[in-house]
């Protein structure tokens, strides 16, 4: 199977230089809808969906080979070898985030830049790191999310169409819209909330921009400094905006930040 | 005021109180979350004062952690992006700690410009509801497991209509009849299990479930490639609502092996019974010879003798097999030196005409070990090597030792010892088919000698070929506790 139709390849823009968006836990590509157009006047949008998320191929998930973040890391560079992409700027949120880190140290020669939207190299307290989260809590939202998929899956997915206030937006989305399969969404879950990046940070080898919503129940404050801190080479922007999806509560200044970054040194390289 | 302005004045108030009391909650956010407006239903079910909710908290806030995780990561996304989400389960932390499993639908509000101002969501409490899928999820759960433990169960478990018709056939019984579950669901068990010449056993059996008896019975099935296989049947009825038979369910189990072995045991006392008798006819035909000459014979005593020595070898070995059997072999470990036994032993069982060589090394052959058992081994493997032997052969003993252990090897240039039989030639009552017809025995020399040998913590090995000889290599440890 090709990597395009497996994990739902969208390419856009009319750039030479690509820019990989990568989606986090619990939804698609679509996430990306409010951010990605602003930059298609000048590079090359490659938008995907992990698999087992939104439109890609479901039969080609492997339990054993996602049950960490390389695997989800091997499919990013699965991508760039298919699509012959270079000098990459990786736009990655939440877990992507971590999954670039992984990508980028495994194959330095692809990637320019980093955009680490929202990121936690590890949502667990752990011995004077704060991540946000005892064990306990992660393991209350696996069972939780089993009570929610009976719900989610007969009664959101297919009325979110309906009442949207937005029609022009509606239109296109399509019907699969955050669609996951429960049993997939739930390794994928502990997979996110579970994993350990921090040792990887300051392994990364190419330039990273950390974007920090002012407040945000996932990933506080503490966990982007904790990131920017860590890597070799990163600057720091804090999004005055609440929650964990800047992209969405904030699609603007999250737009301008990444520009800004894109923008300095452009040239020099 | 006129009777117009009367009536909407009394209707506006009427909505009023149905938006604060109907048997839902309403909430009023603003896209962050921040509550502005809230009805008193929900103020009622969670315990809080209007104002505590609508001075700066965001909804978000009143979850529990799973569910402010999952507000963030797919509830706000999907919103955002759809404008409206339906039957989202959440649990609200009430004023007194509890949580209140609801379940919300949300709408977004748009300003003129596009961008999100408000959202409205209606919440129904789901504490039935939730009850019920946790019930539901542990049901499923358990399921899964027993659906686990019937997959993997080696036995064969299969369902099947009141007729006997399968329903379901798990793995083990497409291990033990060969027949995917494909081929047999829908098909009489009947043809797998009674084969048409058990029919009447068949019907017994029904006839018993029928009456809601469960039912045990060894028969004999039939594989897909043809042959047939001993098994157990165990059959249970179950009910239907009105009482009567709904489904059979069967657990048959392969009872080959045990089949196989309760066949060696009725050959083994066939034999062990004309072993024993064979030396009693010896004794008896001398004894009465004596008595109708009325001489005293040297020959017939020595005779005797040697019979009655034979004897309580047997016996000797039949009483040592059932401690075998038991785990109980005691043994009286001493340092031995393996040359000076195995020569012992050499010199006790030369027959005419096949000489038994011992190629003895330099030194002796030290080991910890049990004198009489260890001499017991060497003389079931010298006197097998003689008893195969054709006149003129000769047996050679041979000896070797690295660091860690010491061998002796009995070597013939017997009739040897077809692969076929190799593997099963230490196992109790075995004997070698050619070997049954040649010479007596009861099969359990070598099973024995094995035994023995193991509780020296050592092992033994034989090399064969048909025609030329066999070696029996016995190794032995050289420190006590340690394997061979």
């Amino acid at each position: 199977m090709s990597v395009v139709r497996r994990n739902n390849v969208t390419l856009l823009g009319d750039g030479s230089q690509p820019m990989l968006f990568a989606h986090g836990y619990g939804c698609d590509q679509q996430m990306w809808r409010l951010v990605a157009p602003a930059f298609a006047p000048t590079h090359r949008l490659v938008l995907f969906d992990h698999v087992g998320a939104g439109s890609s191929n479901l039969s080609a998930y492997d339990r054993t080979k996602y049950s960490s973040l390389r695997g989800y890391a091997q499919d990013v560079l699965e991508i760039c070898a298919e699509l012959d992409l270079r000098r990459v700027v990786f736009v990655g949120h939440s877990v992507s985030a971590m999954i670039g880190v992984l990508a980028a140290i495994e194959e330095p020669d692809r990637f320019e830049r980093l955009v680490l939207v929202a990121p936690s190299p590890r949502f667990v307290n752990d011995d004077g790191y704060i991540g946000g989260f005892s064990r306990q809590d992660i393991d209350d939202l696996l069972e939780f999310q089993d009570s929610n998929y009976l719900g989610w899956a007969s009664g959101m997915a297919p009325v979110v169409m309906g009442a949207s206030d937005r029609p022009e937006l509606a239109d296109d989305l399509h019907a699969s819209f955050c669609r996951t399969d429960p049993e997939i969404a739930k390794q994928f879950a502990a997979v996110t909330f579970l994993s350990d990046n921090r040792s990887d940070l300051p392994r990364v080898p190419v330039r990273s921009l950390v974007l920090q919503c002012r407040e945000d129940a996932l990933a506080p404050t503490s966990v982007g400094d904790y990131v920017h801190r860590h890597l070799r080479d990163s600057e720091l922007v804090v999004v005055d905006t609440t929650g964990h999806c800047p992209h969405l509560s904030a699609p603007t200044e999250t737009v301008a930040a990444i520009e800004s970054f894109l923008m300095r040194d452009a040239g020099a390289v | 005021m006129d009777s117009a302005g009367m009536t909407n004045s009394l209707l506006h108030e009427s909505m009023e109180d149905v938006y604060e009391d109907v048997p839902c909650g309403f909430l009023f956010t603003r896209p962050d979350g921040t509550i502005v407006r809230v009805n008193r239903t929900l103020l009622a079910w969670t315990g809080y004062e209007r104002a505590d909710l609508t001075s700066g908290r965001r909804f978000q806030d009143l979850l529990t952690i799973p569910g402010k995780i999952f507000y963030e990561s797919q509830y706000f996304p999907v919103l955002r992006l759809h404008g409206a989400v339906k039957d989202v389960a959440f649990d609200i932390t009430r004023l007194d700690r509890e949580p209140l499993p609801v379940l919300v639908n949300s709408v977004q509000r748009s300003a003129p410009d596009g961008r999100p101002s408000l959202i409205a969501s209606t919440i129904f409490d789901a504490t039935d509801r939730r009850s019920y899928e946790r019930e539901l999820l542990l049901a499923r759960r358990d399921a899964e497991q027993l659906a686990a433990v019937v997959r993997m169960s080696s036995d064969a478990i299969v369902t099947t209509s009141p007729a006997g018709v399968v329903q379901t056939w798990n793995a083990g019984a497409e291990r033990l009849f060969g027949y995917p579950a494909a081929t047999v669901t829908g098909t009489d068990l009947r043809n797998i299990l009674s084969n048409g010449e058990d029919d009447a056993a068949w019907n017994r059996l029904l006839a018993e479930i029928r009456a809601g008896r469960p039912v045990y019975h060894e028969m004999v099935g039939r594989r897909a490639d043809g042959g047939p296989v001993d098994v157990s049947v165990g059959l249970t009825p179950h009910p239907d609502l009105l009482g009567h038979l709904g489904a059979i369910s069967a657990i048959i189990r392969d009872i080959g092996e045990r089949r196989e072995i309760e066949r060696l045991q009725q050959e083994f006392l066939a034999m062990a019974a004309h072993e024993l008798r064979s030396p009693l006819t010896g004794i008896r035909a001398h004894a009465q010879l004596m008595r109708r000459r009325v001489t005293y014979s040297e020959r017939g005593v020595d005779a005797i003798l040697g019979q009655t020595d034979r004897l309580a070898r047997l016996i000797d070995d039949l009483l040592l097999a059932s401690q075998i059997e038991a785990d109980r072999i005691d043994l009286r470990l001493e340092e031995l030196d393996l040359v000076l036994e195995a020569r012992s032993v050499a010199e006790h069982h030369g027959v005419e005409g096949v000489p038994i060589l011992v190629e003895a090394p330099g030194g002796p052959v030290m080991v910890p070990a049990d004198r009489v058992r260890i001499s017991q081994v060497f003389a079931n493997l010298i006197t097998n090597a003689v008893k195969y032997s054709p006149e003129g052969g000769k047996v050679v003993v041979r000896f070797g030792q690295t660091s860690d252990e010491a061998w002796v090897a009995v070597a013939d240039q017997g009739i040897g010892i077809q692969r076929e039989a190799l593997s099963h030639l230490f196992d109790r009552f075995y004997r070698v088919p050619e070997a049954a017809s040649r010479a007596p025995g009861i099969g359990l020399g070598l099973y024995i000698s094995r035994r023995i040998v193991e509780a020296h913590h050592g092992r033994i090995d034989v090399e064969s070929v048909p025609g030329k000889g066999s070696t029996f290599t016995v190794f032995l440890p050289v420190r006590r506790g340690t394997r061979g």
